[in-house]
């Protein structure tokens, strides 16, 4: 057994996703100390498992081992903690931290224009039901097709289809309500 | 509201993200393409979907891992990586617990050596753990323990031939006491596998079969306890098995005994 190949093979096909791996895991648990927890879990259980990948790509088979740990996370969280419920306020205040943002930084008048547009879509998202934000994380930033997306998240395609359908539906309505009540406040 | 328009009518509403999202067929999209451009209300809908798909990419952040993520994850990977070959030198206890749990399996007939993966923390453990899963799954969730429901083997095995790329071995034990109660398809271990459901006592078990790649090397059981659930695993004619079930060890060995026999003399009449 070649245990250095074998780990040469993970860095070089696993650990490129290592960001869509952690954008998973943040977004599904909302909280950035638990989803470095949770991807570095979940990427050494890949390690673990790497010899049952098959090829291709790698980046759903990832996926799907976040997907699960986050959701071994989240039911332990919830039967431990009644205690610390989650701070939508606290946590969403974190997404105009450029420091939280992958790729080029944007411009300052980028930055001036949309800094309270991208903190509404960031809460908007945030607030989805975990079903439909897990499905338009995948797709949206993600970019995951329909099928690597049934697979990550075991679903039938149809149900792909739908949840991105309603979790849209959802989010427009959460995006213009938000600019009504702004409307209204100025 | 144009929101609120029926799927039906000729509308494309239900196909708007697919199409969006260049999931349809070709064929598909030309007739979405048609339909759009003499609806104003489809159009309208397309716009909506459009305009929050480019909302989330442009707006929501993709966050990037932290350098301490990448580091302990390097890191992990280095100190994980020996551990299949180098045997821990500090596990004197699970030996001893390996060897009552091989004495008790002897004791009850379960004629091969026993070994544990409790030795060879990696793969099999995981597998383990799906295994229990499927398991407590096909327990809880209503309908999910048996697709196909039957005591007849001929009725069983063709079932299963169709929905899997194998053949799995299917016999009933009635006579030994442990009736079969039929079969369903599982995902376990990244492929899809065959589940014989057997019931001993008020107990079920599930037996767990797909093709193994080193299976042309017989492996001998191997046990282990979950949560109260005892697992046994072993390989045989190129197959995988994993029996698991809330029975005693013993039982559990017993009707492993059964089916290797079973598959064995299936073996031989093949030949």
């Amino acid at each position: 057994m070649d245990l250095s190949g074998k780990q040469a093979r993970f860095a070089r096909e696993v650990l490129p996703h290592l960001d869509a791996a952690y954008n998973l895991a943040r977004w599904l648990l909302r909280n950035p100390t638990d989803a470095e927890d949770v991807a570095q879990e979940a990427c050494l259980r890949a390690f673990r498992s790497f010899d049952e990948f098959r090829g291709g790509d790698a980046k759903p088979w990832l996926l799907a081992i976040v997907r699960n740990t986050s959701f071994t996370w989240l039911a332990r969280r919830k039967r431990d903690a009644a205690a610390e419920p989650y701070d939508e306020a606290i946590q969403a205040s974190e997404a105009a931290d450029p420091a939280n943002l992958a790729g080029t930084p944007p411009t300052p008048e980028e930055e001036l224009l949309r800094a309270d547009e991208r903190e509404t879509v960031h809460r908007a998202l945030a607030a989805l039901p975990i079903e439909f934000r897990e499905t338009v994380v995948l797709r949206e930033l993600e970019g995951l097709s329909y099928r690597e997306i049934a697979a990550v998240v075991d679903i039938p395609l149809g149900t792909v289809m739908s949840r991105l359908a309603r979790g849209r539906a959802l989010l427009h309505q959460a995006l213009t309500a938000d600019r009504g009540r702004e409307a209204q406040v100025g | 509201m144009a929101n609120e328009v029926k799927a039906d009518n000729g509308h494309v509403r239900h196909l708007i993200d697919a199409y969006l999202d260049g999931e349809l067929s070709l064929e598909r999209s030309l007739e979405v393409e048609a339909h759009l451009a003499q609806c104003a209300l489809c159009r309208a809908d397309h716009e909506t979907r459009r305009a929050v798909s480019s909302a989330v990419k442009a707006g929501a952040p993709h966050f990037a891992a932290p350098d301490s993520l990448r580091k302990s994850v390097m890191a992990g990977i280095a100190a994980a990586a020996p551990a299949p070959v180098v045997a821990p030198r500090r596990s004197r206890p699970m030996l001893r617990g390996l060897a009552l749990a091989a004495s008790l399996l002897f004791a009850v007939g379960l004629g091969a050596s026993v070994t544990s993966w409790m030795l060879q923390p990696g793969e099999s453990d995981l597998v383990a753990q799906e295994v229990e899963s499927s398991y407590i799954r096909s327990l809880l969730v209503k309908d999910r323990l048996i697709d196909v429901a039957s005591s007849d083997e001929h009725t069983v095995k063709p079932w299963l031939n169709r929905q899997l790329d194998f053949s799995p071995p299917v016999h009933d034990f009635t006579e030994q006491g442990f009736p079969l109660l039929g079969g369903r398809l599982d995902y376990v271990a990244s492929r899809n596998v065959a589940v014989l459901v057997y019931l001993h006592r008020q107990h079920i078990i599930n037996l767990m079969i797909w093709p193994d790649a080193d299976g042309a090397v017989a492996m001998p059981a191997s046990a282990a306890t979950r949560q109260g659930h005892n697992i046994l695993h072993w390989r045989q004619g190129g197959m995988s098995y994993w029996a698991i079930s809330d029975l005693n060890q013993a039982d559990i060995a017993a009707f492993a005994d059964l089916v290797r026999a079973a598959a064995a003399r299936g073996a031989m009449g093949r030949e």
